[in-house]
């Protein structure tokens, strides 16, 4: 993907030369990196540190001591002990350490003294020395930390913190972007990295000849039409439309749909159906004769029959989920940390009325439905909805998730975030409001979308690889200005403002930052990397666990991937003929012949010759796919149909609880942990046998190098996450920790020298 | 998709995987299909009785009918049939009318649907009837009907074509066999004699657990005064007592205890020796009557932990039914009279509220669920806040003996429901021996069994008098309680979700003698060890069923649950398991033993790559030599 390789290297020989330029910075850096175990991004500066200070753990009564930071970018806390400090063999830190949060998460501050709390803001001066500090994040973390002496210190720092986060401000947005990825030792470092081979970004021609490759879509083609975002601004410059469509016919169809979002191919079931995805009809527009023609030819693609699902029906709009989510939050939050606004008792009723679960359900349910219709062969499914930026993209990653097993994998996943959400024109940057100039359009559309997911997740646990904490580390992310993946509403944006064409890194910023200085904000902005480069962001141990190591391996039989069959022939006989098929609409629940599926044809008129060789709709049809949509039994290969019943939909405690102050528990334990340790074991142990084979042949050279990964004391956390499970580190208090642990260093001998 | 299930499906979902006839044991296997019952070795099913006590008629019937020997259940030891009915409807709320054959047993209820493939079965141990009514003489379809109201949270309702002598013997039958106790018969546990590898009777033994305990110390001494059951009749025969207060006194103390029933040890502490103690209220009555043996009883059982000069007093009850039972000669510990005694009251209501909570929940989940009104609905039970309160309880309990190290007691009014549900939790949270298999059996076999809570008026074994009063789900509710345990700590226990429900499904079965009778006295009357089979025999003779694979040994660790109602679910696995809309969607039962595979597989492969490893250092240079080989161990420690 990275197409600019030859730049970085020239970057990398022009460091040097400007050196001097950034001395200043680094030199408080490296200050700040002496004084203790804290790393510093290169840029980032320490304001103000305090210690001890004691950071409560899940669980009872245990907490860890250790320094609290606050800098430009962040605040820090570093445990004092316990915590294994991964050897750094990158020159660039982890973004964000696992007791770390970004300035830009922080919601609010609130200082608390045993008489008094008081919410602080930039501007209001602190009167009293707080005893606890907490930290109210936008991803519903609470963060609390006590102090262990109140004093002047406490203050200082509690202060210090209040004048920095300020969030609401786009210039504090981009002043806390810069701080992050606008050093140039980070461009530099951002410049170099290498694209994950594994990746499909969904931008150019190839990625999406590749998806059709690994559908096994063969009635399809991409088409460039799109190449200057002529025909529709928020649509990508890539778009698969049917084989046999030529690019004059399709050109005139744009303008049949809002803001020109033609139907476009989303995903090829392997029995045959095809999923697509489009924005509503414009009915006030003139219609030829041969619109209609293209149009159908558009959405049949080579299919007998076509079902639209009015998506939006019966399904909140934005705005309800933006409300729905305000509550949950309230809800599970409280509104200060005195009082927990619900009480206990009514937590069941509250939790009704926020009504996120019946949203949750409603997007599971169409999602599910239209599983089930793709599942029957033979059919063009086209969700429609108004624009096609929001739901659309819940219900179309769904469906893949439900019947398509690749996209459960951790790579799949990334890929179909990327097609049904990145590429697709979700309106990241105004649904996430990160600059909150936006607040009507604001609305967690995205994080709906992930309940969803770890619903199924929570149903169907061995049929997903990715976890529950990748979902959580991918929830609290969306929250952070930092990742091109959430900063740009369309492709064109994104483009335009990386000055590139890849979303992936971009050595030219900063390049042209060290020609001018470091002094030119409008052209030389940082550059973001993608959420999806977790090495950069994440702990070595949160991204070990982003796996599910027991998941079953997808056999490569059940695997709708290109090798799956073609669509059976008949229904290529069928409609490579001049009758257009059945067109269907799906409603409330049910299957029914669209009687005004094109809007002309109210109007009569131009289309009424082409309506009259429709075929009536075979009674035959509709009953299959009515039987479909019941949900039989569907075999090993039919997708993952949710349970909706009241009890089965559940709260996702692990996100939305993690902060209530009376309750901060772990969350539930993923459930293969200890299959995990085991099979780390084993890939150690195998890299050992290799290590021992490569003695044989190489002598002493190769066994320094693996030893530091040989006893990478990883144990302990793991040991924690058997009774404290999710947020890695945490665990219990260490007198009464785990007792076999001193003898685990025993387990991996060390190699003799 | 809740309105996915058609009416084509369910009845191979209700008894896929399965064959009927081996899952003699249990009623809950009518529903769970996510164990294979294949496999088990249950040591039931390959000793099938021929039953004898056949009536001409039946046997015309049953030759009659080819298909007969496919109808029926797979026998017991000693279980008999009683009576059978063709063309019988089992009235299902789920999948509608279902048409089969019924056959009442000495031991179950058995209903066999022969037209769908696989079978619909419906295998019901009587024990599980609270009730059964007829419905009618005449309904519109000429069919009369009866149903069965279940104490495991569902009701089944059959109907038969027509009045008459079928359905009267069936009928007539039923309420014979579901009720002996009040038809003067025998429960089948007397008369089910199946041998099994161990005897789960001698699982428990007071002294040895005692023992276990780090005691008998300088502080504490067992008394045999209760050896007779004299002293208190619903106590066991071993009490522990404090050292320095003679047998003489003792007995003014039960005199000042409700019931006779002293303070005595439940659990001691390891390190610092505070003591979990458990007696019913005080009769204070009105008067404010003291007994001055029952307070320097007390201040005995503080003086016996160095540790801590308090003492705290639970009264699980709320205040104001602690002040009420006053007026009948009971109450609770004033703080004057008991100098360094705390009091606290609990809250937990008393079994007429958690009866009648648990009835409104059955109404809530049973057989429909309102989907929208779903959490309102599960909140207007208040069952969960009854658990929550209960958990709470323990949880002060526990807090106070680990992290103020000081010594309790623990009352109610009996101190055989709330009391037992309190310390039996409390020292669940305390001590890691109670998490796994074995020590759950002794947790149940002494705090509960032991210590007189009264399973017999409770649940009402064999009794059809449904209405009584002195029946509530106690024993569920602390079930319960574990169950939320488990979720907040899955790898804290030993056994599985599965092991939970056969516990309670054996509860009503009246399979097994373990939970007959009301107190120790009475089942050493009724010599139930010689005469019935123990549950936990059944249990521990395949223990892999029951095993959670996640289970880690966290010695010395205490678990300090969050009880929260954000933080507590209803238990659907027991209470919606009949609806079939609310299957698991991956069988985890058999997931876990995948677990267990996987985990033998790798475990495996770790040792075998280890091995090689020391082989080929040890072949490639000889000073290496010695290193490598004790690595396996810790591995196994740890899985």
């Amino acid at each position: 993907m990275l197409t600019g390789s030859k730049t970085s290297f020239k970057i990398k020989q022009l460091v040097p030369d400007f050196k001097d330029k950034t001395l200043n910075f680094s030199n408080t850096a490296l200050r700040s990196r002496e004084t203790s175990d804290f790393k510093c991004l290169p840029g980032e500066r320490v304001l103000q540190r305090t210690q001890p200070v004691r950071k409560p753990r899940a669980g009872r009564g245990s907490s860890l001591t250790g320094a609290l930071l606050c800098t430009t970018f962040r605040v820090a806390f570093v445990p004092e002990e316990g915590v294994a400090k991964t050897e750094d063999r990158d020159s660039v830190p982890v973004f964000l350490g696992e007791h770390d949060v970004a300035l830009a998460s922080i919601e609010r501050v609130v200082a608390v003294s045993p008489s008094r709390w008081k919410v602080l803001s930039a501007r209001s001066s602190l009167r009293f020395h707080p005893e606890e500090l907490v930290l109210f994040c936008r991803d519903l973390q609470v963060l609390r930390f006590h102090f262990e002496k109140s004093s002047a210190e406490s203050a200082e720092i509690t202060s210090a913190i209040a004048r920095v986060y300020q969030p609401s401000v786009p210039a504090s947005l981009s002043s806390f972007q810069r701080s992050a990825l606008g050093s140039v030792e980070v461009k530099q470092y951002l410049s170099n990295r290498g694209a994950d081979p594994q990746m499909n970004w969904f931008e150019g021609l190839q990625d999406w000849e590749r998806e059709l490759a690994r559908t096994g879509a063969t009635a399809w083609r991409v088409s460039s039409v799109n190449d200057r975002f002529e025909m529709a601004t928020s649509l990508p410059k890539f778009n698969v439309v049917p084989q046999r469509i030529l690019d004059t016919e399709l050109k005139r169809t744009f303008a049949h749909f809002t803001e020109g979002r033609i139907p476009r191919w989303c995903w090829h079931h392997p029995e045959g159906s095809d999923l697509l995805r489009a924005a509503s009809f414009q009915s006030n527009i003139y219609h030829e004769k041969h619109d209609a023609r293209n149009l159908e030819a558009l959405l049949f693609g080579r299919h007998p029959q076509c079902v639209i699902v009015e998506v939006g029906e019966d399904m909140p709009p934005p705005s309800e989920i933006q409300a729905a989510h305000s509550r949950l939050r309230a809800l599970c939050l409280g509104d200060i940390p005195a009082s927990l606004s619900v009480s206990d008792e009514k937590w069941l009723s509250s939790l009704e009325a926020s009504r996120w679960l019946d949203h949750v359900r409603s997007c599971l349910r169409r999602s599910a439905e239209v599983s089930c219709l793709l599942a029957e062969g033979d059919l063009a499914v086209v969700l429609q909805e108004a624009e096609d930026r929001d739901l659309n993209c819940v219900v179309s990653s769904l469906v893949q998730i439900m019947s398509d097993p690749h996209c459960r994998t951790l790579p799949g996943f990334q890929n179909l975030v990327q097609k049904e959400w990145v590429s697709a024109g979700f309106r990241f940057l105004h649904r996430n409001n990160y600059t909150r100039d936006r607040d009507k359009e604001e609305s967690p559309v995205f994080l709906l979308f992930l309940d969803c997911v770890w619903q199924l997740l929570q149903q169907f646990p061995s049929h997903f690889e990715i976890t529950e904490v990748f979902l959580l580390t991918l929830h609290d992310r969306a929250h952070l200005p930092l990742y091109s993946t959430f900063l740009f509403n369309c492709q064109r944006e994104r483009g335009r403002n990386t000055q590139h064409l890849s979303q992936s890194y971009t050595p030219v910023n900063g390049w042209q930052e060290l020609v001018n200085g470091g002094l030119a904000p409008g052209s030389g902005g940082p550059s973001f990397p993608p959420v999806w480069d977790w090495a950069l962001h994440c702990t070595p141990e949160r991204r070990d666990s982003f796996r599910n190591p027991s998941n079953t391996p997808l056999s490569p039989g059940a695997v709708p991937n290109g090798n799956s069959e073609t669509p059976p022939s008949r229904e290529l006989s069928d409609c490579s003929g001049s009758g257009p098929g059945l067109v269907l609409l799906f409603s409330k629940g049910s299957l029914g012949p669209a009687p005004h599926l094109l809007p002309w044809r109210n109007a009569g008129g131009a289309a009424s010759g082409w309506k009259n060789h429709r075929r009536a709709p075979s009674r035959d049809g509709l009953s299959r796919l009515e039987r479909a949509l019941k949900g039989q039994p569907l075999g090993p290969r039919g997708p993952l149909l949710p349970l909706l019943l009241g009890p089965c939909l559940r709260v996702w405690r692990g996100c939305y609880l993690r902060g209530a102050l009376q309750t901060q528990v772990p969350p539930p334990v993923s459930s293969h942990l200890h299959v995990d340790f085991l099979a780390s074991e084993v890939e150690r142990l195998r890299g050992r046998l290799a290590l021992a084979k490569g003695l044989d042949r190489h002598g002493n050279c190769k066994r320094a190098e693996s030893r530091g990964t040989n006893q990478k004391p990883r144990q302990e956390t793991t040991n924690h996450n058997f009774l404290f499970a999710g947020n890695r580190g945490t665990g219990c208090s260490p007198e009464r920790r785990y007792t076999q642990t001193p003898t685990r260093g025993q387990k991996h001998p060390k190699l003799p020298p | 998709m809740d309105n996915s299930v058609s009416s084509g499906s369910l009845g191979s979902k209700l008894s896929s995987s399965r064959q009927p006839s081996v899952d003699s044991l249990s009623s809950s296997s009518t529903s769970r299909s996510d164990r294979s019952y294949h496999t088990k070795p249950d040591p039931s099913s390959d000793s099938v009785s021929t039953s004898t006590a056949f009536s001409p008629e039946l046997r015309v019937l049953r030759d009659a009918n080819k298909l007969a020997q496919l109808e029926e259940p797979r026998l017991l030891p000693k279980e008999s049939i009683q009576d059978m009915a063709k063309d019988v409807t089992y009235i299902c709320p789920f999948i509608g009318d279902i048409r089969g054959t019924v056959t009442v047993t000495n031991y179950r209820l058995f209903f066999k649907c022969m037209d769908k493939d696989p079978a619909f079965v419906l295998d019901i141990p009587l024990g599980v009837i609270s009730r059964i009514e007829k419905i009618g003489g005449a309904s519109s379809r000429g069919e009369v009907s009866y149903g069965l109201v279940c104490k495991d949270v569902r009701n089944l309702r059959f109907a038969h074509k027509q009045e008459g002598d079928a359905r009267r013997s069936i009928f007539e039958n039923l309420m014979k066999f579901a009720f002996p106790v009040s038809n003067n018969l025998q429960m089948f546990a007397f008369e089910y004699g199946q041998i099994f590898p161990g005897n789960g009777w001698k699982v428990y033994d007071p002294i040895a657990e005692y023992k276990r305990q780090g005691l008998l110390n300088e502080s504490w001494r067992v008394t045999k005064i209760n050896d007779h059951y004299e002293l208190c009749d619903t106590y066991p025969a071993v009490l522990v007592v404090p050292v320095n207060i003679p047998d003489e006194e003792l007995k003014k103390v039960a005199a000042f205890r409700a019931k006779g029933r002293i303070p005595v040890l439940s659990w001691i502490h390891p390190e610092s020796q505070a003591t979990v103690t458990r007696c019913s209220q005080p009769m204070v009555g009105v008067n404010g009557k003291r007994c001055k043996e029952d307070e320097k009883y007390l201040q005995a059982i503080m003086d016996a932990n160095a540790q801590s000069h308090k003492l705290f007093i639970f009264d699980a009850r709320p205040s104001v039914n602690a002040v009420a039972n006053k007026t009948k000669g009971g109450g609770f510990e004033s703080e004057d009279a008991y100098q360094n005694a705390e009091l606290v009251f609990l809250d937990i209501h008393n079994i007429h509220v958690m009866r009648e909570s648990l009835r409104k929940l059955k109404e809530v989940v049973y057989p429909d669920i309102e989907e929208s009104r779903w959490l309102s609905n599960l909140e207007s039970t208040h069952w969960l806040e009854h658990i929550k309160l209960i958990l709470a309880g323990a949880l002060r309990i526990a807090d106070k003996v680990e992290s103020g190290k000081t010594s309790v007691v623990v009352h109610c009014s009996d101190g055989w429901d709330r009391t037992a549900q309190l310390t039996s939790l409390a020292m669940l949270m305390l001590d890691s021996y109670y998490r796994t298999i074995q020590g759950f059996q002794v947790l149940i076999e002494k705090e509960w069994l032991g210590f007189g809570h009264r399973f017999q008026l409770r649940i009402g074994h064999g009794d059809k008098n449904h209405t009584d009063a002195d029946r509530s789900p106690v024993f569920l509710q602390f079930i319960d309680c574990v169950w939320q345990m488990t979720r907040q700590f899955p790898a804290a226990f030993e056994f599985n979700e599965y092991f939970l429900i056969t516990i309670l499904d054996h509860l009503y079965s009246c399979l097994f003698g373990t939970f007959l009778c009301n107190s120790e006295q009475q089942r050493v009357k009724e010599e139930l060890q010689k005469k019935t089979v123990s549950l936990w025999s059944y249990i521990n003779s395949q223990l892999q069923e029951f095993t959670n694979p996640l289970y880690v040994n966290y010695s010395n660790h205490v678990l300090f649950p969050v009880v929260s109602m954000r933080h507590l679910e209803l238990w659907v696995g027991y209470y919606i398991r009949w609806n079939p809309r609310m299957r698991p969607q991956e069988p985890v039962h058999q997931r876990y033993k995948e677990l267990l595979a996987k985990r033998a597989e790798l475990q495996k492969k770790v040792e075998e790559l280890q091995r090689e490893v020391t082989n080929r250092s040890a072949s490639s240079s000889s000073e290496r030599a010695g290193s490598p080989a004790r690595s396996i161990t810790p591995i196994q420690t740890f899985v």
